[in-house]
């Protein structure tokens, strides 16, 4: 079943003004996963969700449900009538009306009655709204929110606001959900309840969710799939442990979770110089004596007594991040990032070694 | 779940008091009538009440319910009465009397009112807000402005209209000219009564009512709070927005049926159905309380009572009218305000008798 591709946005762009909000974005959707897409403020995750709910319209480009189809080009109520439903980055509710109301809305298409029969109280407005409450009512409990049905949705808590915009998406009972920062400002410990949460209500209701989020680590344990994107552009697409041990670019490298990033020279494949040593790796591939990104993971960074390495820098600053120490360590001009469990002295002379499975060789970003 | 019953009772119970008020008022009101205790100029105000009432319920289907500042509604008002005066005018001239002729009036004056709404609801709900409101504002002006202008009259041939003078319509020697321009209609028959009017104001607050409370209405609300979000789960807003005015155009209609068969004469005056009249309706709304439907309808009352309670005091009648109006209306809306009626109302349960007796027996079913 996971073959089958939900949702393609093919060469997606979109301009506003000269600003290239979203250029030649591709991306397949396959059913059931979650995805997480990613990236830096204003690298057009929002404008992405706004192009696949049809607020704006592409300037090039085709997007396809189901394989057959055609988004592009509708509103957003035919869009979410086809099976797309959002939710929005700052919180978008019926706030004066109750919880539970604001649930039963968003079934308005499932249980349609005609204004007539609403007005003269017809048999099929009886049926339907007493349909329409009972699954309301259901849906709110998959949230843990019936104790706040009749609560005034502006006067819930902002964690449970989010909760019920999520539900009231779902109640369109869409195909795709697309949530805009769903745990944004939300403390750690609601933050990681509501991971857990979503990906189950994900697994129980098999809807495909994409999502967008700033924060690194949520997205590397929730996505099945994780896209990485600034600048309007797709930087790389991969499950969370390939992003994290081989990103495509610097940029991937240093967005998901800090790295040292260092010019340096391929001389022939296997080996590499930076700062004045030549490292052997395992990239190869590159033509020779080409410019190249050294990426090296902060955890890489091995220190060891004086002498033993090849480098030596001076610790400069330390700070304790619970698990670990972040350190820097300044080396022949260069300051290196490290987290190690063991904590040095400020000032302290200390040497530096990386294993060579710990270099990641990159083309070097155009800037 | 409980959760519906009790919320069904609350609304039941709020519906009820409405119509409770209204019966009661219209007993007491017959009653000292009866009895000849009626002053003639409070006997004169019977139908305005009534008149007032229709037109700030539905006024506030618009302005609270559906959350759209408009001004015209005086116009509504005025196509209702025109077209439903000169239906009962030209069968008083055929020599056809009859209260049934006052049902037939009202679905003319209905529909007509309703299809202008339409009409002028298509290009205008296009805006929003202060556009809006001028925009009705300006329609509303058109429409009064036209029927002071129109020549209108009946022969053998048919209708012929005019807006230059009466023989410019060619009538022949049978013919007869119902709108004679700024005159107006002369000798509309006299149907309007304050029975007719108290079962108007119980069949447009029953529509009302059903109507916020089903599919559409929640729509309307739902609108209102976040118009993006209601798109998002497939709530089309010019629909709704559409539906909401138009049944509201339609009220208005009604309410001038019943404003032109109170009267000998219906001439077309900025009084009557001029801006003068739309921003008083909207005072009724807003003094009433935005989506109140019992509000409006008591301060409808109490602000056409007011001026004529004040008209002794001759030349500074309007004058204290309006700080009166200033008053209450800084009163109402202070914080202050609302919480010294709750502790009155901590104070003396007699005030909340009704509704803790309506919530005890709720309560022991709970259990």
């Amino acid at each position: 079943m996971k073959e089958n591709i939900m949702l393609s946005v093919k060469n997606l762009s979109i301009q506003f003004g000269g600003l290239h909000a979203v250029e030649n974005f591709n991306l397949s959707i396959r059913e059931n996963e979650l995805y997480g897409l990613i990236g830096p403020n204003g690298a057009g995750k929002t404008t992405i969700f706004n192009l696949l709910t049809g607020v704006y319209k592409p300037t090039s480009g085709t997007i396809l449900l189901n394989g057959v189809n055609k988004i592009n080009g509708k509103n957003t109520i035919e869009i979410n009538k086809m099976g797309i439903a959002r939710t929005f980055q700052n919180i978008r509710l019926f706030h004066k009306l109750t919880v539970h109301d604001n649930v039963k809305i968003a079934l308005q298409n499932k249980y349609r009655y005609s204004t007539i029969s609403g007005i003269l109280r017809l048999p099929r407005y009886h049926r339907y709204e007493a349909l329409m409450d009972e699954e309301a009512m259901a849906l709110l409990k998959v949230f843990n929110l019936e104790n706040d049905a009749m609560m005034k949705s502006a006067n819930l808590p902002y964690g449970k606001q989010r909760k019920l915009e999520i539900a009231r998406a779902i109640a369109t009972n869409p195909k795709v959900l697309l949530l805009d920062e769903p745990l944004g400002a939300l403390d750690l410990k609601l933050r990681k309840e509501m991971q857990t949460e979503l990906k189950n209500i994900q697994q129980q209701l098999e809807i495909t969710f994409v999502y967008v989020t700033h924060d690194q680590e949520e997205a590397l344990t929730m996505s099945d799939v994780v896209v990485v994107m600034n600048n309007g552009q797709i930087q790389q697409i991969g499950s969370p442990i390939d992003i994290y041990n081989e990103p495509q670019n610097a940029f991937v490298a240093d967005f998901i979770g800090e790295s040292n990033i260092i010019s340096g020279i391929m001389y022939k494949d296997y080996m590499v110089g930076f700062l004045g040593h030549d490292f052997i790796c395992v990239d190869k591939g590159f033509a020779c004596n080409e410019e190249v990104d050294v990426v090296i993971r902060p955890e890489d960074v091995k220190l060891l007594e004086v002498g033993n390495g090849r480098l030596e820098g001076v610790v400069e600053s330390i700070i304790f991040k619970g698990v670990h120490y972040e350190m820097k360590v300044d080396s022949a001009g260069y300051s290196w990032i490290v987290h190690s469990t063991l904590p040095k002295d400020i000032g302290s002379l200390v040497g530096i070694d990386i294993d060579p499975n710990d270099i990641h060789i990159m083309k070097k970003m155009e800037i | 779940m409980d959760y519906f019953k009790l919320k069904r009772q609350k609304k039941a119970r709020y519906n009820l008091s409405i119509y409770l008020m209204i019966i009661i008022a219209y007993a007491i009101i017959m009653i000292l009538s009866a009895q000849g205790k009626i002053s003639s100029l409070l006997n004169g105000l019977l139908v305005p009440f009534c008149t007032y009432s229709i037109l700030a319920v539905s006024l506030n289907l618009v302005v609270g319910i559906s959350g759209e500042l408009s001004l015209g509604h005086a116009g509504f008002m005025c196509v209702g009465a025109f077209t439903s005066a000169v239906f009962t005018r030209y069968m008083k001239f055929l020599g056809v009397e009859g209260l049934y002729l006052f049902i037939i009036a009202i679905l003319i004056g209905a529909i007509t009112a309703g299809v202008a709404g339409l009409l002028i609801g298509i290009p205008v709900l296009r805006l929003k807000g202060d556009y809006l409101a001028i925009v009705t504002l300006a329609f509303g002006e058109i429409i009064k402005n036209i029927a002071n202008a129109i020549y209108l009259g009946f022969d053998e041939n048919g209708a012929h209209i005019s807006l230059k003078n009466t023989m410019a319509l060619g009538l022949s020697k049978n013919g007869f000219v119902v709108i004679k321009g700024a005159q107006g209609i002369t000798g509309t028959p006299h149907y309007s009564s304050f029975t007719a009017g108290v079962i108007l104001l119980i069949i447009v607050v029953t529509i009302i009512l059903n109507l916020v409370n089903s599919r559409t209405g929640r729509n309307i609300k739902a609108l209102r709070d976040n118009r993006i979000a209601a798109e998002s789960v497939g709530i089309s807003a010019t629909k709704y927005k559409l539906i909401a005015f138009t049944i509201a155009s339609s009220m208005a209609g009604v309410a001038g049926v019943l404003y032109a068969h109170n009267l000998t004469t219906l001439t077309a005056l900025p009084k009557n159905f001029g801006y003068n009249m739309s921003i008083t309706i909207l005072v009724f709304v807003v003094l009433g309380g935005m989506g109140r439907i019992r509000g409006s309808i008591i301060a409808a009352v109490v602000l056409t009572l007011l001026p004529e309670m004040l008209r002794n005091l001759q030349d500074f009648r309007m004058l204290i009218y309006s700080i009166v109006l200033i008053v209450v209306m800084i009163f109402t809306s202070a914080p202050a305000m609302k919480q010294y009626i709750e502790v009155l109302k901590n104070k003396f349960p007699v005030l909340n008798a009704l509704k803790t007796l309506g919530n005890k027996k709720v309560k022991k079913e709970g259990k």
